[in-house]
């Protein structure tokens, strides 16, 4: 077959499209329904602009194709914030200026996000580690990784408040 | 754009099998799809069908018991095996080696099987496996077959897989229940790099606390294919792994049965340099491991 019928769940609304066999994950989010968020920088896994979350984890969506996310549940940079409220990930990457263009920012911001969800409160030598598929060509990673440390220790501050 | 092409989810062995056979070099095997969809992309390569195997039961799953030990489904990716609770008590050796491996991006994505058959010599999984002495369960149209992962590489990019043959686990007896293992990956940086030199290295020692009684290593991108290097390894045993004259000289030993090639990456010579130094290195840093546990 050259062309699939999927069902999958992105940002908490269903969809049903027909999609060729042969795109990708990101080409169907940009193309097909216009999810710009996540970026193509080198569409070889190489730079993690196009990093999105499927089923929680994130993964290169240039090296994945849309078929293959039939049945799961996607979460991209545009279905992150809560309404009008942005998630704590995105607020802390403005307040701490840990964007220049911004190209890296979607994938830098879902990384984070995957890694806090999974690690709770890694430290940054972690945070390093584990966000090296992120490539940025402005800001560096100084920041970036602090926001994502600090990010991580007030989220747990706060659920140990609850 | 990947070029077209005609997409097959196999449901069971049996299929993937038959349409391995059938299409033949105009289709491709893919798993996590992180070699075969960047290769797709670079526009030089294409495929009329792509057979994708993840859906298939046997494939998939980590398990682990006492007596049998480990067994890693094909399409089991390198981040299960770095979050498993009893790999990373027991298998650190692995742990390690799969942890280098990309980006965390690319290890939700990529497949143990997959690092496997790719055959590339820098493999990071593959040299753990092979000190742990795993063996390849294949499957093939006239039934299965188990090959020692020694064996299964026959060239760079080349193993003993036939035409109808798929892997489809890989396994392994469990350690001793003291072992010093370590993986020593060498780049020009630390992340996203595609290794320019790899050792694993897993060894055992007497009730002395340092009298090797068991040696093994293997060595990535110092051959055509990963290898175990056994002469080294023999030299080691009743050796006193704290005299550091003698494991010094494991190093002059390993360049005897390493043929590393020269690449736009580093010549020979540099290779051949860094193994005489860092396979002693290496071998101390498994040591130090089951000393300090
Ligand atoms: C950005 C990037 C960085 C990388 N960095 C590293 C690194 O640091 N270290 C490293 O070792 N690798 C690295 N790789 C290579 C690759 O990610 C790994 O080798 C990975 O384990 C491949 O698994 P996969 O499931 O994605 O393979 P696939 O792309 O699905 O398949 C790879 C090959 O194996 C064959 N194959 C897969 N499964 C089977 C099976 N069960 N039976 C028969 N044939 C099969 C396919 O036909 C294909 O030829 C990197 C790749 C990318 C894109
Ligand atoms: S565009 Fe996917 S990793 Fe660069
Ligand atoms: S902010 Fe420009 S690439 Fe990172």
């Amino acid at each position: 077959m050259y062309k699939k019928e999927i069902s999958l769940t992105i940002n908490n609304e269903s969809y049903v499209r027909e999609v060729a066999v042969n795109r990708t994950l990101l080409e169907f989010l940009r193309e097909d329904l216009g999810l710009t968020g996540a970026k193509e920088g080198c569409n070889e896994g190489e730079c993690g602009a196009c990093t999105v979350l499927v089923d929680g984890k994130p993964v290169n969506s240039c090296l994945m194709l849309a078929v293959e996310a039939d049945g799961s549940t996607i979460l991209t940079i545009e279905g992150l914030a809560d309404g009008d409220k942005l998630h704590p990930l995105q607020q802390a990457f403005i307040d701490e200026g840990a964007v220049q263009c911004g190209f890296c920012t979607p994938g830098m911001i879902m990384t984070g996000k995957a890694i806090i969800d999974e690690y709770g409160n890694p430290s940054e030598q972690e945070i390093r580690k584990l966000m090296e598929g992120n490539l940025c060509r402005c800001t560096g990673y100084t920041r970036v990784i602090k926001t994502v440390k600090k990010t991580a220790d007030s989220m747990v501050e706060n659920s140990d408040k609850k | 754009m990947i070029a077209k092409f005609d997409y097959h989810v196999p449901a069971t062995l049996k299929e993937a099998c038959e349409m391995k056979q059938e299409y033949g070099s105009s289709g491709v095997i893919v798993a996590g799809g992180s070699d075969v969809y960047a290769k797709l992309h670079d526009g030089n390569h294409r495929y009329d069908h792509v057979i994708d195997i993840k859906k298939i039961p046997e494939m998939k799953g980590i398990e682990w018991s006492e007596q049998e030990g480990l067994s890693l489904g094909a399409a089991v990716t390198h981040h299960e095996i770095e979050r498993h609770p009893v790999i990373t008590e027991r298998y650190q050796v692995l742990v390690q080696g799969v942890r280098t491996v990309g980006s965390l991006q690319v290890r939700n994505r990529g497949t143990i099987g997959g690092n496997i058959c790719t055959a590339a010599p820098s493999a990071d999984g593959v040299g753990p496996l092979l000190v742990l002495n795993s063996e390849c369960v294949i499957h093939g149209i006239g039934g299965e077959r188990i090959v020692p992962l020694a064996e299964f590489f026959t060239g760079p990019k080349r193993t003993v897989l036939r035409s109808d043959e798929v892997l489809v686990r890989v396994r392994m007896k469990n350690p001793a229940s003291r072992y010093g293992g370590a993986y020593f990956k060498y780049g020009r940086r630390n992340a996203m790099e595609i290794a320019l030199l790899n050792i694993s290295v897993y060894l055992e020692v007497d009730d002395d606390n340092k009298t090797c009684t068991e040696m093994r290593i293997a060595l990535g991108t110092s051959a055509p294919t990963p290898i175990r290097v056994h002469k080294t390894e023999q030299y080691f045993i009743g050796k006193d792994l704290t005299d550091n004259e003698a494991v010094a000289k494991g190093g002059d030993l390993v360049i005897e049965e390493a043929s590393p090639r020269s690449s736009w990456r580093a010549n020979s010579n540099f290779r051949l340099t860094l193994l005489r130094q860092l396979v002693p290195r290496t071998v101390k840093t498994a040591y130090k491991s089951l000393i300090e546990e």
